[in-house]
């Protein structure tokens, strides 16, 4: 009797409960479809549109090109790269021009060189000497990649050296930015923002080496335009 | 005797119907998140003048939220004073700028010549601000 009871009753589980859980389940699934469906014209997204503000706050230039950043002092560079074109006077030219073409100045992060070309003339009764065209060259340092978009973060980059460097109250930041760099400027000026530090960008191509042209015909270029103003139109 | 009821078929389809679902919304989702997904603003905040979202992409301009898309050609003729779409919409800020400003989405495409869309609006004295957006995402405005 006892060995017959146990062959019919076997292995028997009650389905009622997973099944209640499938049907609820699919139930949600249906409402989370509905959601899917009228949601999916686009992701929202909250913008703050700043206008221009005029500001007497002094510029600190980031260039943003292969998806890195590079913060380049480019005043302060460029003031101590031409320092020897303070002595020039007519007859110390062609040394003038023999030593900017040998400088090579680096704040570790930027190098910056130069190609200076002079001109000699010699008439009958006057001689006249000029510096016909000056291009000064700004190449990251050797093995300097610049601050990639997980850099931004990270204590110890350029970036947020740069960063703790800045006085807010008297700096902004001005991003150059290259077509491809726009994870890593997004993501570098809402860290920034987050700080408190205002900011602009300014659309451009910029790669490396960073020619500027400094001195002679510009070839078209309008003059007394600043390095800042000639790196844009490049 | 009681009517047995085998539910295995049953729980075989609930089975397929929630598998499909999950398919259906996880693409959905993707799609929406992906890089085809297009990106609405909305105007966050409020302040005293209402920005008008135009968009550059370096040969035309689209003017939102009616996405009126007008060639630079056209637009920068006689400086932006002329019958256009744009040229309006300029003419309707200048008019209005204590009231509205201009706010220009610009495409990496646009990179290149956006000086001259800005030194064109800057010269009528309408006050801007400008934003970069990917090249391929499509630009809303809620």
């Amino acid at each position: 009797m006892m060995a017959r009871y146990h062959r019919h009753a076997g292995f028997n589980i009650n389905l009622d409960s997973l099944t209640d859980i499938l049907a609820n389940t699919v139930g949600i699934m249906i409402f989370v479809l509905i959601y899917a469906v009228i949601a999916s014209r686009g992701v929202f997204i909250a913008k703050r549109l700043p206008k221009l503000q005029p500001t007497t706050k002094e510029r600190v230039v980031v260039i943003c090109t292969g998806n890195a950043l590079f913060p380049l002092k480019v005043d302060e560079l460029i003031d101590r790269y031409t320092e020897p074109l303070n002595g020039l006077v007519y007859y110390n030219i062609p040394q003038v021009v023999e030593t900017l073409n040998k400088r090579r100045i680096s704040d570790g992060m930027l190098e910056v060189t130069g190609q200076f070309h002079c001109s000699e003339a010699t008439g009958l009764f006057s001689s006249t000497r000029k510096i016909d065209s000056g291009y000064i060259i700004i190449v990251p340092c050797a093995g300097i990649q610049g601050d990639t978009t997980a850099d931004v973060e990270i204590s110890g980059s350029y970036f947020r050296r740069l960063l703790a460097d800045m006085d807010k109250d008297r700096q902004y930041l001005l991003f150059f930015l290259s077509v491809d760099s726009l994870e890593v400027f997004r993501k570098a000026r809402d860290f920034a923002r987050q700080y408190g530090f205002d900011s602009n960008w300014e659309p451009g191509n910029i790669q490396w080496p960073l020619r500027i042209w400094a001195l002679g015909d510009s070839g078209g270029e309008s003059s007394g335009s600043s390095f800042l103003d000639k790196i844009m139109g490049g | 005797m009681q009517p047995k009821f085998d539910l295995f078929p049953f729980l075989g389809i609930l089975a397929c119907i929630l598998g499909s679902l999950v398919m259906i919304v996880m693409s959905m989702t993707a799609l929406s998140i992906g890089p085809g997904a297009a990106e609405v603003w909305m105007i966050e905040g409020t302040t005293d003048q209402v920005p008008v979202l135009i968009e550059w992409d370096g040969i035309s301009v689209t003017i939102h939220p009616g996405k009126v898309r007008v060639p630079w050609g056209a637009a920068v003729e006689n400086e932006g004073r002329n019958a256009s779409p744009f040229g309006k919409l300029l003419s309707d800020i200048a008019a209005e700028k204590d009231k509205r400003y201009l706010f220009i989405a610009v495409r990496p495409s646009g990179f290149g010549n956006f000086a001259d869309l800005r030194e064109l609006i800057h010269k009528r004295g309408i006050i801007m601000g400008y934003e970069p957006i990917d090249q391929a995402r499509p630009l809303g405005v809620e």
